[in-house]
Protein backbone atom coordinates (compact mmCIF):
# COMPACT_ATOMS: atom_id res chain seq x y z
CA UNK A 1 0.00 0.00 0.00
CA UNK A 2 1.26 3.49 -0.78
CA UNK A 3 2.30 5.84 1.99
CA UNK A 4 -0.57 7.22 4.01
CA UNK A 5 -1.61 10.82 3.54
CA UNK A 6 -1.01 12.98 6.58
CA UNK A 7 -4.03 14.80 7.97
CA UNK A 8 -4.60 17.46 10.59
CA UNK A 9 -7.85 18.41 12.29
CA UNK A 10 -8.28 21.99 13.44
CA UNK A 11 -10.91 22.33 16.13
CA UNK A 12 -10.86 18.67 17.04
CA UNK A 13 -12.49 18.84 20.46
CA UNK A 14 -16.01 19.44 19.13
CA UNK A 15 -18.46 16.82 17.97
CA UNK A 16 -17.63 17.02 14.27
CA UNK A 17 -13.93 17.02 15.15
CA UNK A 18 -14.46 13.91 17.24
CA UNK A 19 -16.24 12.21 14.39
CA UNK A 20 -13.43 13.12 12.01
CA UNK A 21 -10.96 11.57 14.43
CA UNK A 22 -13.05 8.40 14.76
CA UNK A 23 -13.33 8.03 11.00
CA UNK A 24 -9.77 8.94 10.10
CA UNK A 25 -8.17 6.78 12.80
CA UNK A 26 -9.76 3.84 11.00
CA UNK A 27 -9.04 5.06 7.49
CA UNK A 28 -6.71 2.79 5.52
CA UNK A 29 -5.00 5.58 3.63
CA UNK A 30 -4.85 8.44 6.11
CA UNK A 31 -2.75 9.11 9.19
CA UNK A 32 -3.89 11.80 11.62
CA UNK A 33 -0.77 13.65 12.76
CA UNK A 34 -2.31 16.52 14.69
CA UNK A 35 -5.53 17.57 16.35
CA UNK A 36 -5.93 21.07 17.68
CA UNK A 37 -7.97 22.58 20.47
CA UNK A 38 -7.13 25.90 22.07
CA UNK A 39 -9.08 25.12 25.22
CA UNK A 40 -7.67 21.64 25.69
CA UNK A 41 -4.01 21.95 24.73
CA UNK A 42 -2.02 19.06 26.22
CA UNK A 43 -5.07 16.99 27.11
CA UNK A 44 -5.47 13.55 25.62
CA UNK A 45 -7.92 13.37 22.76
CA UNK A 46 -9.90 10.72 24.59
CA UNK A 47 -10.59 13.17 27.42
CA UNK A 48 -13.06 14.87 25.08
CA UNK A 49 -13.91 11.86 22.94
CA UNK A 50 -14.07 8.92 25.33
CA UNK A 51 -14.97 6.47 22.56
CA UNK A 52 -11.41 6.94 21.26
CA UNK A 53 -9.67 5.69 24.41
CA UNK A 54 -7.10 3.11 23.40
CA UNK A 55 -7.56 4.09 19.76
CA UNK A 56 -5.08 6.95 19.99
CA UNK A 57 -2.65 8.48 22.44
CA UNK A 58 -2.76 11.84 20.68
CA UNK A 59 -2.91 15.02 22.70
CA UNK A 60 -4.50 18.25 21.55
CA UNK A 61 -2.11 20.92 20.33
CA UNK A 62 -2.59 24.61 19.62
CA UNK A 63 -3.39 25.58 16.07
CA UNK A 64 -0.39 27.93 16.34
CA UNK A 65 1.99 24.94 16.13
CA UNK A 66 0.33 23.19 13.21
CA UNK A 67 2.74 21.30 11.00
CA UNK A 68 2.51 20.98 7.21
CA UNK A 69 0.40 18.04 6.09
CA UNK A 70 -1.42 16.74 3.03
CA UNK A 71 -4.92 17.67 4.12
CA UNK A 72 -6.35 19.89 6.83
CA UNK A 73 -9.87 19.47 8.12
CA UNK A 74 -11.21 22.66 9.66
CA UNK A 75 -13.91 21.93 12.25
CA UNK A 76 -14.09 25.40 13.74
CA UNK A 77 -17.13 27.47 14.71
CA UNK A 78 -18.69 29.35 11.83
CA UNK A 79 -16.74 32.50 10.96
CA UNK A 80 -13.37 31.27 12.21
CA UNK A 81 -11.94 29.48 9.18
CA UNK A 82 -12.25 32.53 6.94
CA UNK A 83 -10.08 34.58 9.30
CA UNK A 84 -6.97 32.44 8.71
CA UNK A 85 -7.70 30.55 5.53
CA UNK A 86 -4.53 31.85 3.88
CA UNK A 87 -2.32 30.46 6.66
CA UNK A 88 -4.07 27.08 6.57
CA UNK A 89 -3.60 26.92 2.81
CA UNK A 90 0.15 27.45 3.28
CA UNK A 91 0.24 24.41 5.57
CA UNK A 92 -1.75 21.96 3.47
CA UNK A 93 -2.31 21.46 -0.22
CA UNK A 94 -5.88 20.41 0.37
CA UNK A 95 -8.46 21.68 2.84
CA UNK A 96 -11.90 20.47 3.83
CA UNK A 97 -13.68 23.15 5.86
CA UNK A 98 -16.71 21.83 7.71
CA UNK A 99 -18.01 25.25 8.70
CA UNK A 100 -20.45 27.39 6.73
CA UNK A 101 -17.73 29.86 5.73
CA UNK A 102 -17.26 28.71 2.14
CA UNK A 103 -20.51 26.95 1.32
CA UNK A 104 -22.39 29.86 -0.22
CA UNK A 105 -21.05 31.06 -3.55
CA UNK A 106 -22.47 34.56 -3.31
CA UNK A 107 -21.02 36.81 -0.56
CA UNK A 108 -24.29 38.73 -0.55
CA UNK A 109 -26.15 35.51 0.18
CA UNK A 110 -23.67 34.81 2.98
CA UNK A 111 -24.33 38.23 4.49
CA UNK A 112 -28.09 37.82 4.16
CA UNK A 113 -28.18 34.49 6.00
CA UNK A 114 -25.25 34.81 8.41
CA UNK A 115 -25.50 38.55 9.11
CA UNK A 116 -21.75 38.95 8.64
CA UNK A 117 -19.48 40.48 6.04
CA UNK A 118 -17.30 37.71 4.66
CA UNK A 119 -13.67 38.28 5.57
CA UNK A 120 -12.17 36.28 2.72
CA UNK A 121 -14.55 36.66 -0.23
CA UNK A 122 -11.72 36.03 -2.69
CA UNK A 123 -11.53 32.46 -1.37
CA UNK A 124 -15.19 31.57 -1.84
CA UNK A 125 -14.84 30.73 -5.50
CA UNK A 126 -11.96 28.36 -4.79
CA UNK A 127 -14.14 26.00 -2.79
CA UNK A 128 -16.30 23.20 -4.13
CA UNK A 129 -19.52 22.58 -2.20
CA UNK A 130 -18.85 19.43 -0.21
CA UNK A 131 -21.69 17.12 -1.16
CA UNK A 132 -20.22 14.37 -3.39
CA UNK A 133 -23.67 13.42 -4.68
CA UNK A 134 -23.86 16.87 -6.29
CA UNK A 135 -20.22 17.77 -7.02
CA UNK A 136 -18.30 14.51 -7.39
CA UNK A 137 -16.97 15.48 -10.79
CA UNK A 138 -15.30 18.64 -9.50
CA UNK A 139 -13.65 17.09 -6.47
CA UNK A 140 -10.67 15.20 -7.93
CA UNK A 141 -9.15 18.46 -9.15
CA UNK A 142 -10.28 20.56 -6.19
CA UNK A 143 -7.86 21.85 -3.57
CA UNK A 144 -10.54 23.21 -1.28
CA UNK A 145 -13.88 21.70 -0.35
CA UNK A 146 -16.52 23.23 1.91
CA UNK A 147 -18.65 21.46 4.46
CA UNK A 148 -22.36 20.85 4.19
CA UNK A 149 -25.16 21.90 6.48
CA UNK A 150 -26.81 18.90 8.11
CA UNK A 151 -30.39 20.10 7.63
CA UNK A 152 -29.54 21.27 4.14
CA UNK A 153 -28.12 17.86 3.30
CA UNK A 154 -31.24 16.05 4.42
CA UNK A 155 -33.40 18.48 2.44
CA UNK A 156 -31.18 18.42 -0.63
CA UNK A 157 -31.05 14.66 -0.83
CA UNK A 158 -34.80 14.27 -0.28
CA UNK A 159 -35.57 16.69 -3.09
CA UNK A 160 -32.77 16.03 -5.57
CA UNK A 161 -34.43 13.10 -7.39
CA UNK A 162 -37.62 15.10 -7.84
CA UNK A 163 -35.83 18.22 -9.02
CA UNK A 164 -33.55 16.36 -11.42
CA UNK A 165 -36.52 14.44 -12.77
CA UNK A 166 -38.49 17.62 -13.36
CA UNK A 167 -41.41 16.19 -11.40
CA UNK A 168 -42.28 19.14 -9.15
CA UNK A 169 -44.82 21.83 -10.01
CA UNK A 170 -42.60 24.95 -10.00
CA UNK A 171 -45.56 27.25 -9.41
CA UNK A 172 -46.06 25.96 -5.88
CA UNK A 173 -43.76 26.38 -2.88
CA UNK A 174 -41.76 23.56 -1.34
CA UNK A 175 -41.89 23.18 2.43
CA UNK A 176 -39.26 21.06 4.18
CA UNK A 177 -39.93 20.06 7.77
CA UNK A 178 -36.75 18.80 9.47
CA UNK A 179 -36.63 17.07 12.86
CA UNK A 180 -33.20 17.14 14.45
CA UNK A 181 -31.23 15.76 17.37
CA UNK A 182 -29.40 17.74 20.02
CA UNK A 183 -25.88 17.16 18.70
CA UNK A 184 -26.64 19.64 15.94
CA UNK A 185 -26.17 22.29 18.57
CA UNK A 186 -22.51 21.42 19.00
CA UNK A 187 -20.43 20.60 22.06
CA UNK A 188 -20.77 23.98 23.76
CA UNK A 189 -23.72 24.09 26.13
CA UNK A 190 -26.32 26.83 26.24
CA UNK A 191 -29.51 27.48 28.17
CA UNK A 192 -31.58 25.60 25.62
CA UNK A 193 -29.37 22.53 25.78
CA UNK A 194 -29.52 22.25 29.56
CA UNK A 195 -30.92 18.77 30.22
CA UNK A 196 -34.17 19.75 31.97
CA UNK A 197 -34.89 22.15 29.11
CA UNK A 198 -33.80 19.95 26.22
CA UNK A 199 -34.94 16.51 27.31
CA UNK A 200 -38.23 15.30 25.75
CA UNK A 201 -38.71 18.43 23.69
CA UNK A 202 -40.49 18.76 20.40
CA UNK A 203 -39.40 22.35 19.90
CA UNK A 204 -39.74 24.15 16.60
CA UNK A 205 -36.78 26.44 17.17
CA UNK A 206 -36.61 27.71 13.58
CA UNK A 207 -40.11 27.95 12.07
CA UNK A 208 -38.58 30.01 9.27
CA UNK A 209 -35.32 31.67 8.35
CA UNK A 210 -32.96 28.79 9.14
CA UNK A 211 -29.56 29.46 7.59
CA UNK A 212 -29.33 26.09 5.88
CA UNK A 213 -32.19 27.17 3.63
CA UNK A 214 -29.62 29.08 1.61
CA UNK A 215 -27.78 25.86 0.73
CA UNK A 216 -30.95 24.27 -0.60
CA UNK A 217 -31.75 27.36 -2.68
CA UNK A 218 -28.21 27.37 -4.03
CA UNK A 219 -27.68 23.68 -4.66
CA UNK A 220 -31.05 22.82 -6.15
CA UNK A 221 -31.69 26.21 -7.72
CA UNK A 222 -35.03 26.37 -5.97
CA UNK A 223 -36.05 29.94 -5.16
CA UNK A 224 -39.31 28.99 -3.46
CA UNK A 225 -38.16 26.50 -0.82
CA UNK A 226 -38.70 26.94 2.92
CA UNK A 227 -37.29 25.04 5.89
CA UNK A 228 -38.76 24.55 9.34
CA UNK A 229 -36.52 22.94 11.96
CA UNK A 230 -37.78 21.14 15.06
CA UNK A 231 -35.65 19.75 17.87
CA UNK A 232 -36.69 16.28 18.98
CA UNK A 233 -35.50 13.96 21.68
CA UNK A 234 -32.58 12.43 19.81
CA UNK A 235 -28.85 12.98 20.21
CA UNK A 236 -27.96 12.11 16.64
CA UNK A 237 -30.17 12.22 13.62
CA UNK A 238 -32.06 14.42 11.19
CA UNK A 239 -35.17 13.58 9.23
CA UNK A 240 -36.34 15.85 6.44
CA UNK A 241 -39.88 15.56 5.12
CA UNK A 242 -40.16 17.70 2.00
CA UNK A 243 -43.68 18.60 0.93
CA UNK A 244 -44.21 19.63 -2.66
CA UNK A 245 -46.71 19.14 -5.45
CA UNK A 246 -46.27 17.00 -8.53
CA UNK A 247 -46.73 18.25 -12.04
CA UNK A 248 -50.00 17.01 -13.56
CA UNK A 249 -49.82 13.41 -14.71
CA UNK A 250 -46.91 12.39 -12.50
CA UNK A 251 -47.44 8.95 -10.98
CA UNK A 252 -45.79 7.08 -8.15
CA UNK A 253 -43.94 4.97 -10.72
CA UNK A 254 -42.37 8.18 -12.03
CA UNK A 255 -41.13 8.82 -8.50
CA UNK A 256 -39.76 5.28 -8.30
CA UNK A 257 -37.85 5.82 -11.53
CA UNK A 258 -36.45 9.14 -10.33
CA UNK A 259 -35.34 7.87 -6.93
CA UNK A 260 -33.97 4.61 -8.32
CA UNK A 261 -32.02 6.50 -10.96
CA UNK A 262 -30.59 8.80 -8.30
CA UNK A 263 -29.66 6.06 -5.84
CA UNK A 264 -28.36 3.51 -8.32
CA UNK A 265 -24.74 4.65 -8.53
CA UNK A 266 -24.56 6.32 -5.13
CA UNK A 267 -22.71 4.26 -2.51
CA UNK A 268 -24.53 5.83 0.44
CA UNK A 269 -28.06 6.50 -0.85
CA UNK A 270 -30.64 3.82 -0.06
CA UNK A 271 -34.31 3.81 -0.94
CA UNK A 272 -36.51 2.83 1.97
CA UNK A 273 -40.07 2.34 0.82
CA UNK A 274 -41.66 -0.86 2.01
CA UNK A 275 -45.27 -1.90 2.00
CA UNK A 276 -45.02 -4.09 5.07
CA UNK A 277 -43.07 -4.48 8.26
CA UNK A 278 -41.80 -1.90 10.72
CA UNK A 279 -39.12 -0.24 8.60
CA UNK A 280 -41.24 1.23 5.81
CA UNK A 281 -39.86 4.74 5.78
CA UNK A 282 -36.49 6.39 6.47
CA UNK A 283 -35.67 6.63 10.17
CA UNK A 284 -32.49 8.29 11.44
CA UNK A 285 -32.42 6.10 14.51
CA UNK A 286 -30.73 3.21 12.71
CA UNK A 287 -28.23 5.48 10.97
CA UNK A 288 -26.33 6.65 14.06
CA UNK A 289 -22.63 6.53 13.26
CA UNK A 290 -23.13 5.62 9.62
CA UNK A 291 -22.76 7.67 6.46
CA UNK A 292 -25.87 6.29 4.81
CA UNK A 293 -28.78 8.41 3.66
CA UNK A 294 -32.11 6.65 3.63
CA UNK A 295 -34.60 8.26 1.27
CA UNK A 296 -38.27 7.54 0.69
CA UNK A 297 -41.33 9.11 -0.85
CA UNK A 298 -45.07 8.95 -1.24
CA UNK A 299 -47.47 10.55 -3.67
CA UNK A 300 -51.01 11.36 -2.63
CA UNK A 301 -52.89 10.60 -5.85
CA UNK A 302 -55.90 12.67 -4.78
CA UNK A 303 -54.04 15.93 -4.28
CA UNK A 304 -50.70 15.46 -6.07
CA UNK A 305 -48.81 16.17 -2.88
CA UNK A 306 -45.44 14.46 -2.69
CA UNK A 307 -43.77 13.79 0.63
CA UNK A 308 -40.08 13.08 0.05
CA UNK A 309 -38.05 11.98 3.05
CA UNK A 310 -34.36 11.72 3.85
CA UNK A 311 -32.85 10.47 7.10
CA UNK A 312 -29.21 10.99 8.08
CA UNK A 313 -26.89 11.08 11.05
CA UNK A 314 -26.30 14.82 11.25
CA UNK A 315 -22.73 14.37 12.48
CA UNK A 316 -21.94 11.87 9.71
CA UNK A 317 -23.57 12.48 6.33
CA UNK A 318 -24.54 15.90 7.63
CA UNK A 319 -20.95 16.85 8.51
CA UNK A 320 -17.89 14.66 9.11
CA UNK A 321 -18.95 11.66 7.02
CA UNK A 322 -19.54 13.80 3.96
CA UNK A 323 -16.22 15.55 4.63
CA UNK A 324 -14.33 12.24 4.64
CA UNK A 325 -16.27 11.03 1.60
CA UNK A 326 -15.32 14.24 -0.21
CA UNK A 327 -11.68 13.79 0.82
CA UNK A 328 -11.78 10.25 -0.57
CA UNK A 329 -12.98 11.55 -3.92
CA UNK A 330 -10.47 14.41 -3.82
CA UNK A 331 -7.51 12.05 -3.33
CA UNK A 332 -8.82 9.30 -5.59
CA UNK A 333 -9.33 6.85 -2.73
CA UNK A 334 -12.17 4.36 -2.70
CA UNK A 335 -15.15 6.62 -1.99
CA UNK A 336 -16.37 4.47 0.88
CA UNK A 337 -12.98 4.11 2.59
CA UNK A 338 -13.31 4.58 6.33
CA UNK A 339 -17.09 4.91 6.01
CA UNK A 340 -18.25 1.32 5.83
CA UNK A 341 -20.01 1.21 9.21
CA UNK A 342 -23.62 0.28 8.59
CA UNK A 343 -25.10 1.50 11.85
CA UNK A 344 -26.65 -0.46 14.67
CA UNK A 345 -29.88 -2.34 15.05
CA UNK A 346 -31.44 -2.49 17.51
CA UNK A 347 -30.29 0.73 19.09
CA UNK B 1 -47.13 -21.95 -1.42
CA UNK B 2 -44.05 -20.76 0.44
CA UNK B 3 -42.83 -17.29 -0.47
CA UNK B 4 -39.25 -16.66 -1.45
CA UNK B 5 -37.00 -13.72 -2.12
CA UNK B 6 -35.76 -12.88 -5.57
CA UNK B 7 -32.48 -14.80 -5.99
CA UNK B 8 -29.17 -13.00 -5.51
CA UNK B 9 -27.36 -14.61 -8.42
CA UNK B 10 -28.11 -13.60 -11.97
CA UNK B 11 -31.01 -15.51 -13.50
CA UNK B 12 -32.10 -15.56 -17.08
CA UNK B 13 -35.77 -15.08 -16.31
CA UNK B 14 -36.80 -11.65 -15.16
CA UNK B 15 -40.03 -9.88 -14.50
CA UNK B 16 -41.11 -6.35 -13.71
CA UNK B 17 -42.59 -5.45 -10.35
CA UNK B 18 -46.03 -3.95 -11.04
CA UNK B 19 -45.70 -1.79 -7.91
CA UNK B 20 -42.32 -0.10 -8.42
CA UNK B 21 -41.03 -1.35 -11.79
CA UNK B 22 -37.99 -3.01 -10.25
CA UNK B 23 -36.43 -5.81 -12.25
CA UNK B 24 -37.22 -9.01 -10.40
CA UNK B 25 -35.10 -12.10 -11.05
CA UNK B 26 -37.07 -15.35 -11.21
CA UNK B 27 -35.46 -18.56 -9.90
CA UNK B 28 -34.85 -21.18 -12.56
CA UNK B 29 -37.06 -23.68 -10.79
CA UNK B 30 -39.91 -21.27 -10.09
CA UNK B 31 -43.44 -22.45 -10.67
CA UNK B 32 -46.59 -20.49 -11.42
CA UNK B 33 -48.43 -19.57 -8.28
CA UNK B 34 -45.20 -19.01 -6.39
CA UNK B 35 -44.87 -15.87 -4.29
CA UNK B 36 -41.75 -13.77 -4.87
CA UNK B 37 -40.74 -10.71 -2.87
CA UNK B 38 -39.72 -7.60 -4.78
CA UNK B 39 -36.13 -6.70 -3.83
CA UNK B 40 -36.83 -2.96 -3.98
CA UNK B 41 -40.25 -2.26 -2.49
CA UNK B 42 -40.79 -5.50 -0.64
CA UNK B 43 -44.25 -6.31 -1.96
CA UNK B 44 -45.26 -9.91 -2.42
CA UNK B 45 -45.71 -10.83 -6.06
CA UNK B 46 -47.48 -13.83 -7.47
CA UNK B 47 -45.86 -15.49 -10.45
CA UNK B 48 -48.91 -15.93 -12.65
CA UNK B 49 -47.13 -17.00 -15.85
CA UNK B 50 -43.68 -18.17 -16.86
CA UNK B 51 -43.44 -17.74 -20.61
CA UNK B 52 -43.41 -14.81 -20.67
CA UNK B 53 -42.93 -14.01 -17.00
CA UNK B 54 -45.91 -12.29 -15.48
CA UNK B 55 -46.03 -10.93 -11.93
CA UNK B 56 -49.08 -9.58 -10.16
CA UNK B 57 -49.50 -8.13 -6.71
CA UNK B 58 -50.28 -10.98 -4.37
CA UNK B 59 -53.45 -10.54 -2.34
CA UNK B 60 -52.55 -9.61 1.19
CA UNK B 61 -54.48 -8.75 4.28
CA UNK B 62 -53.98 -5.23 5.57
CA UNK B 63 -51.32 -5.16 8.23
CA UNK B 64 -51.43 -3.09 11.37
CA UNK B 65 -48.21 -1.11 11.45
CA UNK B 66 -48.48 -0.51 15.14
CA UNK B 67 -48.54 3.27 14.73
Amino acid sequence: MSEKRKAGIVGASGYTGGELLRLLLGHPQVEVIQATSERHVGEYVYSMHPNLRKRTAMQFVSRQVLQPCDVLFLALPHGEAQKEIGRYAELAGKIVDLSADFRLKDPALYKKWYKLDHQAPEWIGKFVYGLPEFHRGEMPTAKYISGVGCNATAANLALAPLVRGGLIDPARPIIVDVKVGSSEGGASPNAGSHHPERSSVIRTYAPSGHRHTAEVIQELNLPDVHLTITSVDLVRGALAAAHCFAKPGVTEKDLWRAFRGFAKEEPFIRIVKEKTGVHRVPDPKILAGSNYVDVGFELDPDTGRIVAMAAIDNLMKGASGSAVQAMNVMFGFEETAGLEFSGLHPI
Amino acid sequence: MARRSAPQRRMEMKGLCPECEAEVAIPDDAQTGEIIICPDCGVELELTALEPVQLTLAPKEAEDWGE
